[in-house]
């Protein structure tokens, strides 16, 4: 299959802040494709681009060969978005903003109808069909807006962190929602800054951070580019200062250390071998380790290699 | 896509406008209260104190009061948008599957009925006070006037979206609404300002003059006839231009200027 979107020399620029920086990388037809970044990162940016609601500064986005610069038209009749924040106004009820979105992207009334009943009882919000928007807690918004996104089904698909504001339960249904659009042939792209959903989702996963794409691959295929292949990760007393963490780095061979929430992780090669080097290091240093354990890299420490940040980290 | 699938989209979005009739209710009790003083007392009180020849002035004034109103509906419809693309609305319906300028034509003509509709007792309060009771005039008066506020919401909505702000749009339409609604023929005859030269070809040149004479030669013709601000056929032309315009200046803005992203 060949890609369904590609994304070639992407800058967005609003005004001096420049919001993506160059993003050059294709979407393959019929995957799902994660976009990995902090917030601010540009992201749901590249997003919005994609689905032509912002215009690119410089560079150019094809999807299925249509160019959003060019033939917007065209792509917005394959692509698709959930956003971020829910879109309705206070005085919309769910039920007929589901109906008059769908009408929109080609349903009947009727099939329009039975649909949207269909897919908000299987997101188990039909019982707040009738109420406000206004009136609904953020995880009923939350749904009502990737409803939008099950009912129109779009060669694309967009869902800019999907389950953001969901439970636990629902996150799943989600994500099983989503694996079935994917098993109906469709390419879906998701937005996320949890790496866990990124993990269990993605058939390949791009990191973005400040504008700019820093990797590019299957979540095991990042995992295997950090070349220090184990994670070291230590509780010490108290916290760690600059001293100890330099001592450390040199001891252990790797400029790669992360230091939050009193844990430290250290990126390292030879595990084993590296932890009683690192437990002798703090004790020359008068530091006390409460514990210390070897681990294989998350997506969360594929993240960290690539961008020598974290997560939670904004603008 | 056919013709039929671009028109059954504009149908939609229209819709849009329409469907939020519910969130004014406390407005339109508000205004409709204000009409019938406006033109229950107000207006029966300044036609004993004006005269101007012949001129039957309350049924002038009431026709120009329901103008007045129709433009203020309409202008509305700016701070709609505005408020939409604060809500991140305007990014929703940038991203549906529907052409740019089916979009633009569509939320216009959809602010334009929704205007209308919140009109439509008032316009119903100027038949009866008039005593219209021939239909085909009643439904001219009712398509004109769709077509008046349909051209003036898409104006607005255009302005709307290149402000992108409630307060610069505010002053916008608080200087318009003095400047437009004042310098035109909604309450004064054409006849009565031509003493004041700016004044008089400002008022010519004004789309409300035009608009609510258009509106005075279908309701009292026999009241107004020789004393409009252009002949019928002027106004016809005037009024087709400033509807063109207007359509045409939304659609180049939407198609190629517009994007999402408020306060980006």
């Amino acid at each position: 299959m060949g890609a369904a979107v590609r994304v070639r020399g992407l800058v967005k620029k609003f005004g001096n802040f420049t919001a993506v920086n160059g993003l050059t990388f294709d979407i393959e037809e019929g995957e799902i494709f994660g976009l990995l970044g902090p917030n601010g990162s540009g992201k749901s940016t590249t997003l919005l681009i994609i689905a032509t609601v912002y215009k690119p500064t410089a560079g150019d986005v094809e999807v299925y060969g249509h160019s959003v610069t060019k033939r917007p038209d065209e792509v917005r009749k394959l692509v698709g978005i959930a956003f971020q924040d829910p879109k309705a106004l206070w005085v919309d009820n769910p039920y007929e903003l589901l109906v008059w979105h769908a009408m929109v992207v080609g349903y009947g009334l009727l099939d329009a109808r039975r649909a949207v009943r269909e897919i908000m009882e299987e997101l188990e919000i039909w019982e707040h069909r009738g109420k406000l928007f206004s009136e609904l807690s953020g995880g009923t918004r939350k749904k009502v807006e990737i409803a939008k996104l099950f009912l129109q089904k779009p060669k694309v698909s967009i869902f800019d962190e999907p389950t953001a504001q969901l439970d636990v339960t629902t996150k799943h249904r989600v994500w099983e929602m989503i694996r079935a659009l994917k098993d109906e042939g469709r390419t879906v792209i998701v937005a996320t800054n949890d790496m866990t959903e990124a993990e269990r989702l993605s058939d390949r996963v791009g990191i973005i951070y400040k504008g700019s794409l820093r990797a590019l691959g299957s979540p095991a295929e990042l995992k295997d580019r950090i070349p220090a292949g184990d994670v070291l990760e230590l509780r010490v007393d108290g916290a760690l200062g600059e001293h100890v963490i330099s001592a450390l780095a040199r001891a252990l061979g790797t400029e790669k250390l992360n230091v939050s929430n009193g844990t430290l992780k250290a990126y390292v090669n030879r595990g084993e071998e590296k932890a009683a080097i690192a437990i002798e290091t703090l004790s020359r240093l008068g530091v006390r380790v409460r514990s210390i354990s070897i681990k294989e890299p998350t997506l969360d420490d594929v993240f960290f290699y690539f961008t020598g940040a974290q997560l939670g980290e904004g603008k | 896509m056919s013709i039929w699938d671009d028109l059954r989209a504009l149908a939609l979005i229209a819709f849009w406008d329409v469907r939020k009739l519910r969130r004014y209710t406390f407005f339109l009790a508000m205004r409709f209260s204000w009409f019938l003083l406006q033109v229950l007392v107000f207006g029966l009180l300044v036609a004993n104190m004006v005269s101007v020849g012949n001129l039957d002035y309350y049924k002038f004034y009431v026709v120009g009061a329901f103008m007045a109103v129709l433009f203020s509906m309409s202008m509305v419809k700016g701070h709609d948008v505005v408020e939409e693309f604060e809500d991140g609305l305007i990014d929703y319906q940038l991203s549906l599957p529907v052409k740019r300028r089916v979009l633009a034509i569509g939320r216009a003509v959809g602010g334009g009925l929704s205007a209308f509709l919140h009109s439509l007792p008032m316009l119903i309060v100027v038949l009866a006070v008039l005593g219209i009771e021939s239909l085909p005039a009643a439904l001219a008066l009712a398509f004109a006037s769709f077509v008046f506020a349909s051209s003036l919401a898409g104006v607005a909505m255009s302005v709307a979206l290149v402000l992108r702000s409630s307060d610069r749009l505010d002053i916008l339409m608080g200087v318009s609404d003095s400047l437009l609604v004042r310098v035109s023929t909604i309450f004064y005859p054409i006849a009565a300002v031509s003493a004041v030269a700016a004044y008089y070809y400002l008022a010519k040149v004004n789309p409300l003059s035009h608009m609510v004479d258009a509106l005075r030669l279908i309701a009292i013709p026999e009241v107004v006839q020789g004393s409009t601000v252009s002949s019928a056929q002027a106004m016809i032309a005037f009024l087709t231009g400033f509807a063109v315009a207007a359509i045409l200046s939304s659609l180049v803005l939407l198609d190629k200027k517009i994007e999402g992203g408020y306060g980006r």
